[in-house]
């Protein structure tokens, strides 16, 4: 399996989608800050209210000279809303362009049924998906805290807020990879683009959360919540800081739980199935 | 502060441990694939080579080097089955050409036991009874005296060989044989002396086994040459044919290789085959060329030093 | 079982041996009960029309697609995970990334093989003539060249056996040479068995040893080329009403005995082909109604089109 994973690596150096995918995050992330750089801009009385469309309110009224957005808002609290909007597009749309890929050109062909189980070939191309993901979250957290600490200041550098971004990287990168996990095995499964498409524009565009949401107004009778258990409604709850042990346990079983499935569910689907 | 530098020994101390456990892990599942390979390649017939399991320390080129090996291994199998159907097909071969004149002779004899045969008759055919016995003769010395080089049974003596006088004295044997083919060879020696270390006999095997060989193969244009070049006596037999290709150039000198498949000629192979041998034996290089239609084979044999 | 030294090397009777091997697709048996027998060396010519079944049946013996039922013997083993290391596939179009260069496909092989050779790619690639592609990419390749790569890739890990099915497709009569001639030189200087399917049959017949006809997902015939050559002999064609009564004058009046009916009220005579005037008269004057009689050498297209079409 170690072979098949450095096949893979080679094969993600060489590959041009995953270029174009991190410079995405790279662009989105800086162009939140020009947003936000601009919003203070208009704060500080420097620019004029409305240059380029961006109109700034605060509590519904035109802003107090003076102001900083960068003072009220936390570099984790930025990178809460890079990872629900952006990221999770993102690295989704790399996954299935990766895994339809593989069946469109016939390169599953070259591995399976050479020596290597089922099994193992899943295992490692599945492995080499939550890799990329995992290295898409990491880029924009560290490029995140990089821009956070050149635009809000010193409050970043700060012991106590670093060990908090710290582990909100590590909460929100298991919710963002088992989120990809079950894409990737949905785009195995169906092995279309645009199957694909429609399930991350679903998930990143908090229809999935919708559903959830119903769902729990379905079965308010039995007092069950199952949107405290799904993927997406774990990341807008997921905290900055002050980390309680409850929601912090929610989130655990939770990744574990959906990865699980979704990679037992790929796994078998995989082993029996035939490889066009 | 020193619970600190104690959780540090300790996170080292367990880091390091990790580390090495992996390395081991490697390791082994490294060489139980290697070992689980050879076991297939050692009961199978078969291309397949080691492959490696993941790249640890000096695995991968012991893997290299063994994979080396297995195909030398294999290359002199096929190579060693090559020549076990070429040497089965010239015992095939031989025991043909040889059986020829014999039955051929038997055949005059036959005839000549007849009773009203008359004299003049009787003495032409034992005369061409006496030359299918010669030819057999031919071919089976050839024989013998090849199995006897393999075997590495010769006896040879080295000795300080005048090269130009030993060439000429050879090539003036066969004027007959030159004279009966109906054209004359050109024939060039050089005048200055030059000297070889050598066996007499090999040495003039090799010009006999050249001058055979053109007269046997060749048509026309004989040319036979010797001279010293670049501290190398260079000899030199070429003549025009029509019965070579490019490719049988890289197989002429093989052990009982002949192109003629009718076998209609006596050949038995060896002529050219014990020209190498006894040219590198004398520390020399024995080559082919074929330009058109002329074919020629150079011999280059290092001069004595003086 | 340990011994040491080099142990007596197996030659084992069949190199791919399949037994009643089926694929249903629904209601339909795409491969119906296949029982092929592929021997060392051979190069195992795979005949059928388009959707005989010719790629499912290859298709499992490559492990892509699970067998509904029987059983597959590779290498006259089994266990076909470990056997399928042996061996090597081109099936319908290379798996390949249009993205990437010839050399870079190959370098993704070679690691996720194994394979410790550095010189295997490009080694593999001159060997298979596209030595000279540099940084093209594959999505650029002529259909000939992407072949190529496809057999590159097949043969990369030294198999001992390639199955190949139609790797002559849309190819131009120069790359269908080379690869014909790189086949055969593969069978006898590194012995590998092939197994390969194709519709073009006159190609298919310059290399096969043996042949399998696929119909409607059965194995109709299997035989090998000397057969082949038999079957496809010169004779004397007739259509009779009374294929009985013919071959009993043929027997009796004519002594021939060389003759079979390929179906009824057809009578073909093998021997005796300067008498076919003769034949004529006979099977007339003993009442035997002739509707037709000629000279007929079939040559391999008319045999397979009889086997496949109409029969």
């Amino acid at each position: 399996m170690i072979n098949l994973l450095n096949g893979e690596w080679y094969k993600l150096g060489k590959s041009r989608s995953f270029l174009v995918c991190c410079i995405c995050i790279v662009a989105s992330v800086c162009l939140l800050y020009g947003m936000l750089f601009l919003v203070d801009e208009v704060q500080k009385g420097n620019v004029e209210n409305g240059t380029a469309g961006v109109f700034v309110t605060v509590d519904g009224q035109e802003p107090l000279s003076g102001q900083s957005v960068f003072e009220s808002v936390t570099v984790g609290e930025i990178l809460q809303n890079i990872m629900v909007v952006f990221v999770v597009l993102i690295s989704g749309i790399f996954n299935i362009i990766f895994v339809v890929g593989e069946y469109g050109n016939g390169a599953m062909k070259n591995l399976a049924g050479k020596g290597y189980s089922r099994g193992k070939i899943f295992a490692a191309k599945h492995m080499v998906c939550m890799l990329t993901t995992e290295i898409m979250v990491l880029l924009s957290a560290i490029l995140n805290y990089a821009l956070g600490c050149i635009f809000i200041g010193k409050a970043c550098l700060e012991g106590a807020v670093l060990k908090d971004y710290v582990i909100y990287v590590l909460l929100i990168s298991a919710l963002v990879v088992a989120i990809n996990s079950i894409i990737a095995v949905i785009s195995e499964i169906s092995r279309s683009l645009a199957v694909g498409i429609v399930v991350v524009v679903c998930v990143a565009g908090g229809i999935s959360s919708l559903l959830f949401n119903a769902l729990d107004l379905l079965l308010h009778n039995f007092s069950v919540q199952p949107s405290s258990y799904w993927l997406t409604n774990l990341m807008e709850e997921c905290p900055v800081s002050g980390f309680e042990t409850e929601i912090v346990l929610r989130i655990v079983i939770s990744v574990v739980v959906w990865f699980g499935v979704s990679f037992a569910a790929g796994m078998w689907h995989f082993h029996k199935a035939d490889i066009k | 502060m020193m619970q600190s530098v104690l959780t540090g020994t300790v996170f080292v101390l367990l880091g390091a441990t990790g580390i090495l456990g992996i390395r081991l892990w490697r390791y082994r599942k490294q060489i139980n694939h290697i070992s689980e390979e050879l076991s297939v390649l050692r009961e199978e017939d078969t291309n397949y080579r080691l492959s490696s399991y993941c790249a640890v320390g000096k695995t991968e080129e012991v893997i290299r080097k063994t994979n080396d090996i297995i195909g030398h291994y294999r290359e002199s199998e096929k190579k060693l089955k090559k020549e076990n159907a070429a040497y089965r097909q010239s015992i095939t071969s031989i025991s043909h050409d040889i059986r020829t004149p014999l039955t051929s002779a038997k055949g005059y004899i036959q005839i000549m036991q007849e009773a009203e045969i008359n004299p003049e008759k009787r003495m032409k055919y034992a005369a061409i009874v006496e030359q299918r016995l010669d030819d057999v003769n031919d071919m089976l010395n050839q024989l013998f005296e090849y199995a006897r080089i393999e075997a590495d049974e010769m006896s040879w003596e080295t000795e300080v060989l005048n090269v130009g006088n030993l060439f000429a004295e050879t090539v003036s044997m066969f004027y007959d044989d030159f004279v009966e083919a109906g054209c004359e060879p050109e024939v060039e020696i050089q005048n200055a002396p030059c000297h070889i270390m050598g066996d007499r006999h090999a040495f003039v095997r090799i010009v006999e086994n050249l001058i055979k060989n053109a007269l046997v193969h060749g048509e026309g244009d004989y040319r036979i040459t010797f001279q010293s070049e670049g501290g190398y006596a260079v000899i030199c037999v070429s003549n025009k044919t029509s019965s070579i290709e490019k490719k049988d150039i890289g197989r002429i000198f093989e052990r009982f290789y002949t192109t003629d498949q009718s076998r209609s000629r006596k050949t038995t192979g060896l002529g050219l085959a014990i020209v190498r041998k006894f040219t590198e034996k004398m520390g020399g290089t024995a080559e082919a060329v074929l330009e058109g239609e002329q074919f020629s084979i150079t011999v280059r044999i290092p001069l004595a030093s003086e | 079982m340990e011994k040491s030294g080099i142990t007596e090397r197996k030659s084992m009777d069949y190199i791919l041996k399949t037994n009643n091997l089926t694929k249903t697709y629904g209601k339909t048996n795409a491969v119906d009960s296949v029982s092929i027998h592929v021997k060392r060396g051979d190069i195992y010519g795979f005949i059928g029309k388009n959707g005989a079944g010719k790629t499912t049946f290859m298709r499992m013996v490559a492990g892509l697609a699970a067998p509904t039922r029987g059983e597959i013997e590779l290498f006259g083993k089994r266990d076909l995970e470990k056997q399928r290391k042996r061996i090597g596939t081109l099936i319908e179009n290379p798996g390949i990334y249009p993205n990437m260069t010839a050399e870079e496909n190959l370098e993704v092989i070679r690691r996720s093989f194994g394979i410790t050779d550095k010189n295997a790619v490009k080694d593999m690639l001159a060997f298979v003539g596209l030595g000279d592609t540099g940084r093209k990419k594959v999505k650029n390749f002529s259909m000939g060249m992407k072949q190529r790569l496809g057999i590159a890739i097949s043969l990369f890990r030294n198999p001992d056996f390639l199955i190949l099915d139609e790797p002559i497709n849309g190819l131009d009569p120069a790359g269908i040479k080379e690869i014909r001639d790189l086949l055969l030189k593969l069978n006898t200087e590194r012995n590998i068995t092939i197994l390969i399917s194709s519709h073009i049959l006159g190609e298919l017949s310059k290399i096969a040893t043996r042949y399998g006809i696929i119909k409607g997902g059965a194995l109709i015939e299997e035989f090998a080329a000397e057969e082949l050559s038999e079957k496809c002999r010169r004779c004397q064609k007739l259509a009779v009403d009374n294929a009985e009564l013919a071959v009993t004058i043929l027997e009796e009046k004519l002594h021939i005995t060389e003759y079979d009916v390929p179906e009824s009220g057809m009578l073909r005579v093998f021997g005796h082909l300067d008498e076919s005037a003769r034949v004529n008269r006979e099977l007339i004057t003993g009442g035997v109604e002739v509707r037709e009689s000629y000279l007929a050498g079939q040559d391999l297209e008319a045999y397979f089109m009889d086997l496949l079409g109409e029969s």
